[in-house]
């Protein structure tokens, strides 16, 4: 075989090296457990509703951490719907705040929601509230 | 001289483009996920004592069913949840109506009530009623997890 051939053939093999590169799986980003956390302006008879996703069973805490003016309001969870704030509710207190949660729900796996809403004690100029959804 | 040097490469090169060009033309196949169960919401009313109303919903292939009160509010008191027990229950569409085979008195919650295993692909249903403890109309809010 003449030299010539041969070095064309190496540069063959090397042009097809690419075939040994390595596939790159897509990845997926995992749910897992977490906290969430929510604050917003909430205007009178209105809510503030966060959407969140429990990747496993386990219990759910919900905490309405201030709200500034203070103010009673309703804080619930639930699943998402076509009630208060998108939120059907399964459970709901009235506080006015505090760093211990207010509520603990045990929960299968699946999408939930968790806020607070007016009870008609928010004025004209609204209310700062300030929630912490810790989920697994 | 030149010529008998170049031609061999030229004739390698041709067959390396023929090699290669197998590769490029294969057919990439995208990644399949597979599909989890569904869910789906049934909201209603119950606007007296002994009503009842119910959701049909498709089992498109062979698996669990699970069934969750999940709300239940008061009209009086909007947003506000309830603790009244009401009636779940789980079976088949019959005519214009829904025939319970298994059923439970419960309070809402987030975790399933009612659930029920190896369902053929059907459509079933799921009725939700008042046990006798309705004095003012309510709203409910139940989810169903299905294959």
């Amino acid at each position: 075989m003449r030299p010539a051939l041969v070095l064309g053939i190496v540069l063959l093999c090397s042009a097809c090296g690419s075939d040994n590169s390595t596939a790159t799986a897509p990845t997926t980003p995992a749910a897992g457990p977490g906290t969430q956390s929510l604050t917003a302006v909430m205007a009178p008879t209105g809510s503030a509703v966060r959407t969140f996703t429990a990747s496993a069973a386990g219990t759910v805490t919900v905490t309405l951490n201030s709200t500034a003016p203070a103010t009673v309001l309703g804080l619930g969870i639930g699943i998402p719907g076509t009630a208060t704030g998108g939120c059907d509710m399964t459970t709901t207190v009235n506080t006015s705040g505090g760093s211990a949660p207010q509520i603990s729900a045990s929960v299968d796996a699946g999408t939930f929601c968790a806020g607070a809403f007016d009870r008609g004690t928010v004025g004209s100029g609204g209310v700062l509230v300030t929630i912490t959804i810790v989920h697994p | 001289m030149k010529n008998a040097f170049i031609r061999p490469i030229v004739l390698a090169l041709a067959l390396a483009t023929a090699a290669c060009g197998g590769s490029d033309s294969s057919t990439t196949t995208a990644p399949t996920t597979a599909s989890g169960p569904t869910t789906e919401l049934f909201e209603g009313k119950l606007q007296s004592r002994g009503d009842s109303t119910f959701f049909s919903f498709t089992v498109a292939t062979a698996g669990n069913v699970s069934v969750t009160l999940a709300s239940v509010t008061t009209a009086t008191t909007p947003g506000s949840s309830t603790n009244l027990p009401l009636g779940v229950g789980l079976g088949s569409p019959l005519a214009t109506d829904c025939t319970v085979t298994s059923q439970t008195t419960t309070g809402p919650g987030l975790t399933s009530q009612l659930t029920g295993s190896n369902f053929s692909p059907a459509i079933y249903c799921v009725r939700v009623f008042d046990v006798g403890n309705l004095t003012v109309p309510i709203n409910f809010a139940v989810r169903i997890t299905h294959t």
